[in-house]
């Protein structure tokens, strides 16, 4: 029997605070603000993932990242994202804000994925300022039929 | 020239003027607008469109900004997890007088849109030099 352990336990209930705070914002804002909203509103970038039997397919919102100020890890079924987007609205002087409504900065997001995926064989595109990921399951996680006998 | 008098206002009742076009339909893109001596620059982020799927509209001083999102991983896999969600961009502001809209031009790189509106020769800042002749 495990036993019972403080510190994981208030390590689950922030991920389920967290959790329900999420989607509160879900259908109200979160959709609206898609890069860097405000600070401590959530985890950027904003992902989706999806998967089928082969793959897990996961795309994050990037705006303004260069691919040479983004990088990428894949461990195990971890992926981490850590890069700079540049404030290119400010650069220069004598400049009058009328509006400011997109953030800039460093952003480092660790994504746990739900399967393990062969890091060797994904495949990564930054287009159009959406990161795509194709992560190919590894041979373990892939679902397997079982042979009945007759 | 005061940089409040060029400001862009957004198109509150705009809006309203189109009610058939629910606002729910849209994202709003987040902007900067940033003024300086040549003119305003509005930066806007539209992930996921591609460069033919924006389409920007001046007609009487009301700016239309709208992109057409093609996201290659839709529908690809089963979904789950889904933090933003894949709809069209379309934001719209007043612009002011000052502009000169003929050589407003725009960019789209990375996802961020770029458009700059040139002020017009009058609105532009003018220093006016004091001699004396003592």
């Amino acid at each position: 029997m495990r036993h019972w352990d403080l510190f994981s336990e208030m390590d689950n209930m922030k991920r389920e605070m967290d959790d329900i705070f999420r989607r509160m914002d879900y259908g109200r804002r979160s959709f609206d603000r898609p890069f860097f909203p405000e600070l401590g509103y959530g985890d950027i970038p904003r992902i989706n993932i999806a998967q089928d039997a082969e793959n897990v397919y996961l795309s994050a919102l990037l705006p303004g990242v260069k691919a040479e100020d983004l990088e990428m890890n894949v461990l195990k079924n971890t992926l981490t994202l850590t890069g700079e987007r540049k404030d290119v609205a400010a650069e220069g002087a004598k400049k009058v804000f009328h509006r400011k409504e997109r953030g800039a900065g460093k952003f480092l997001r660790t994504i746990e994925l739900p399967y393990e995926v062969d890091a060797a064989e994904a495949v990564a595109e930054l287009k159009n300022g959406i990161l795509l990921v194709t992560l190919p399951k590894s041979e373990e996680a892939k679902p397997k039929r079982v042979l009945l006998k007759a | 020239m005061n940089g409040k008098e060029i400001a862009n206002r957004e198109a509150g009742e705009m809006t309203k003027a189109e009610e058939t076009r629910n606002q729910k339909n849209f994202i709003v893109p987040p902007v900067d607008i940033v003024e300086d001596e040549e003119g305003l620059v509005l930066v806007a982020d539209m992930p996921g469109v591609e460069k033919e799927g924006i389409s920007i509209d001046i007609e009487n001083d009301i700016l239309t900004i709208k992109g057409h999102v093609t996201e290659p991983f839709r529908g690809k896999g089963e979904t789950i997890l889904q933090e933003y969600g894949t709809r069209d961009y379309h934001r719209r502001f007043q612009l002011l007088e000052g502009i000169n809209q003929e050589r407003a031009h725009a960019e789209y790189n990375d996802g961020v849109l770029v458009l700059r509106l040139p002020k017009a020769e009058a609105a532009k800042p003018r220093q006016i030099k004091i001699e004396s002749r003592n």
